[in-house]
Order: C-alpha cells, then sequence, then structure tokens
C-alpha cells in the first residue's frame, strides 16, 4: 500500500503547481496555468526511457532507471541532449504506467527505482502523485542535480532511500559558463548536507577534460572536510556531446590518465572512492 | 520572469529503452551509456581491462535470481505506453 508520507507528500508538493519553488531558479510560475519557468515544465511528467542498467555505482545495480525528460540546468555537455530539455517528450507518467513498470522493473532484478532526467526535482509533485497511487515500491533512489530549494528535498525526506548527487563543478565561473546556473558551489554543498540528514548519499562527479584543478580538486577537498564517508563515485567517460563542440575545453575526450589520477588524489585525501 | 504558455504538442521520442550506446575510442576506451546485463557480461568475455566490469557484475549476482537469464531479459521490452 502507499505511504501516508508519500500520499501527504504529494498533496504539499501540489502547492508547487500553482507557485513553483522546485528548483534554486525560484521561477515562482503557476504551472498548473500554464504559465512556464525555466525548466519550461507543465504539471505532468513525462518518461522518455525506462530500463534496468548496470552502469551504475556497483551498490545499485541492478537499478531500474526511470527517465523523465525536462531539466532546470543546461550543461552543454549533457549526454541525453534535447530529451533532457524538453519536456514534452515521452510517455506520460501516471500511477498505472508506475506500477505496471515496477512489476516490470522488480521481475528483472532491479534493486531499486531510480529516478534520473532531465532533472526529477522539477518533477516531484507528479513523481509524488504516481508513487502514492502504487503498491509495493521499491526503494528510491533519486539522481540529481542538486539544484533543488530546501523545500523541495523536504518533500522528499521520507521517500528517497538513496540521493545521487551531481557535484558537477567545483566553482561558480565554470557553473555559470558551461550549465549557465549561478550561485551553484553553495546551492549544492548545502543540499548535500540537507540530503544527508535524511537519506544515504553518494557523491558523483563527472571529470571534464580541463577541469582537473579548478573543478575535480575543489570538489574533492570540500567532501574531505566535510562529508569523507560519503561514498564518491568519479566518473571518467566524458566524450563530447550535445553543445560542447562549443566549449574549447571540453571537445575532446577525457584524457585516459586523468581519472586514475584522480582517484589517487581522492584517495590520499581521505574520500571512500566508489565505483 | 517572463511567464510562457504551455504547448499542447505532444512529442514522443524513439524507444530506446532497449539500446545500450557503445563507443570505441581511439585510444581503445569502452564507453558505455544505458548498460544491461548483457553488455557487460559480452564486455567481460573480451577481456576489457579495469575493475568496472567485475564490480557490477559481482554486485549483480548477489540479486539476480535464475529468471533472469539473458535471454529473457533480451527478448522482453519494458511497458512503454501507458496501460488503457
Amino acid at each position: 500500500m502507499p505511504s501516508v508520507s508519500t500520499a501527504t507528500r504529494a498533496a504539499k508538493a501540489a502547492d508547487h503547481d500553482r507557485k513553483c519553488l522546485l528548483c534554486e531558479h525560484r521561477c515562482g510560475v503557476n504551472r498548473s496555468a500554464g504559465e512556464l519557468g525555466r525548466c519550461k515544465a507543465g504539471t505532468e511528467a513525462r518518461v522518455f526511457r525506462h530500463r534496468v542498467e548496470y552502469g551504475e555505482e556497483p551498490q545499485l545495480v541492478p537499478s531500474h532507471l526511470v527517465y523523465l525528460s525536462g531539466c532546470d540546468l543546461r550543461c552543454a555537455f549533457c549526454i541525453a541532449e534535447e530529451k533532457a530539455f524538453d519536456p514534452r517528450i515521452g510517455t506520460l507518467l501516471d500511477a498505472p504506467f508506475l506500477q505496471q513498470a515496477i512489476v516490470w522493473g522488480r521481475e528483472r532484478g532491479a534493486r531499486n527505482l531510480q529516478w534520473v532526467g532531465g532533472e526529477p526535482t522539477i518533477h516531484i509533485p507528479a513523481i509524488l502523485r504516481a508513487l502514492s497511487g502504487c503498491r509495493d515500491t521499491p526503494p528510491i533512489v533519486w539522481k540529481s542535480d542538486f539544484h533543488a530549494t530546501p523545500e523541495a528535498l523536504e518533500l522528499l525526506r521520507g521517500v528517497v532511500d538513496i540521493h545521487v548527487a551531481d557535484f558537477k563543478f567545483g566553482n561558480d565561473t565554470c557553473a555559470e559558463r558551461i550549465a549557465g546556473v549561478p550561485r551553484y558551489v553553495e546551492i549544492v554543498e548545502r543540499n548535500l548536507l540537507l540530503a544527508r540528514e535524511s537519506a544515504d548519499l553518494i557523491v558523483r562527479h563527472l571529470l571534464l577534460p580541463g577541469h582537473f584543478e579548478c573543478c575535480f580538486l575543489p570538489v574533492a577537498r570540500w567532501l574531505a572536510e566535510h562529508l569523507p564517508e560519503i561514498p564518491f563515485s568519479i566518473r571518467d567517460g566524458y566524450l563530447p556531446r550535445w553543445q560542447a563542440r562549443h566549449h574549447a575545453d571540453l571537445a575532446d575526450p577525457l584524457p585516459a590518465d586523468i581519472g586514475p589520477l584522480a582517484r589517487r588524489e581522492a584517495a590520499l585525501l581521505g574520500l571512500n572512492v566508489v565505483g | 520572469m517572463t511567464a510562457r504558455r504551455v504547448s499542447r504538442q505532444q512529442v514522443r521520442a524513439d524507444d530506446e529503452c532497449t539500446v545500450s550506446d557503445i563507443r570505441i575510442g581511439t585510444d581503445g576506451r569502452v564507453h558505455v551509456f544505458g548498460t544491461s546485463r548483457e553488455v557487460l557480461e559480452a564486455l567481460a568475455a573480451i577481456g576489457v581491462r579495469g575493475d568496472a566490469v567485475r564490480l557490477r557484475l559481482a554486485g549483480a549476482s548477489v540479486t539476480m535470481g535464475d529468471d533472469h537469464s539473458p535471454s529473457s531479459a533480451r527478448a522482453t521490452r519494458p511497458p512503454d505506453n501507458q496501460p488503457s
């Protein structure tokens, strides 16, 4: 049966359909009335792909990933490209669809249900509505850019079992230039500390070419100081996608020696490197 | 900020639920997006270096039952339409 907390949270989350403060753009638009904020999402969420995957962190696989279209950021290197940014793409998410998908995933050995995007935060009301109408939901993994507001994270408390946070940039200059987002570092750092109060947490960092000193090291050093025990997943599979060709520093694949170098550095800092 | 009206147009994506995207760099590194168990097993069979494949297959073997054979997983598509 659906948990009381999920149904309660779904009702509370509906406030954001009328004045959306789910992400730190804080557009405040009335999505129920058809207004669009930065992410261009309405009140419906759409699934553009879902499947059981094995490429996640070892402690998560097999994981049933549900990809929702629409995102609050515009990272130039996004591998989902246009699907991430157009919230009109995909099949409508509702309880009957999700229930069927949960059964399908469980039959194929999925240990959990992982919400990804795009960015699931912008669809919290629709996700909670769908979840509250489902039975026997698996553990919930929330893979996010962590550009959420504290109000949004509060809606997930008791609903999400594991947060997987993308800590993409180690400074605001890179974040502004590559993803078009201000105040990035303080927002993500605040949210990491909030999220770990209510759920398990994995921090993920995609190594970007030419961003070892400016992004990887500041991220690793902050984690070493504040969250050293948290699993830290260093991803070294960067390939130039979407708009990356417009950024000279992002136009080439990551050099092969950077991944091992980053893992050695993280280990020296005492971080719990996984994946 | 300026609000705009929602477009009624609905756009349907191509179905990618059963596709893994594999790219092999000129330096020989293999990049996989949307990794299935079968893809992991194929990579293990050809002897891909590193721990990434081994760790994930090890994790999967703990939780996968007998009914999750590669053939059955390959043969069945995930539900992609809203049930009636």
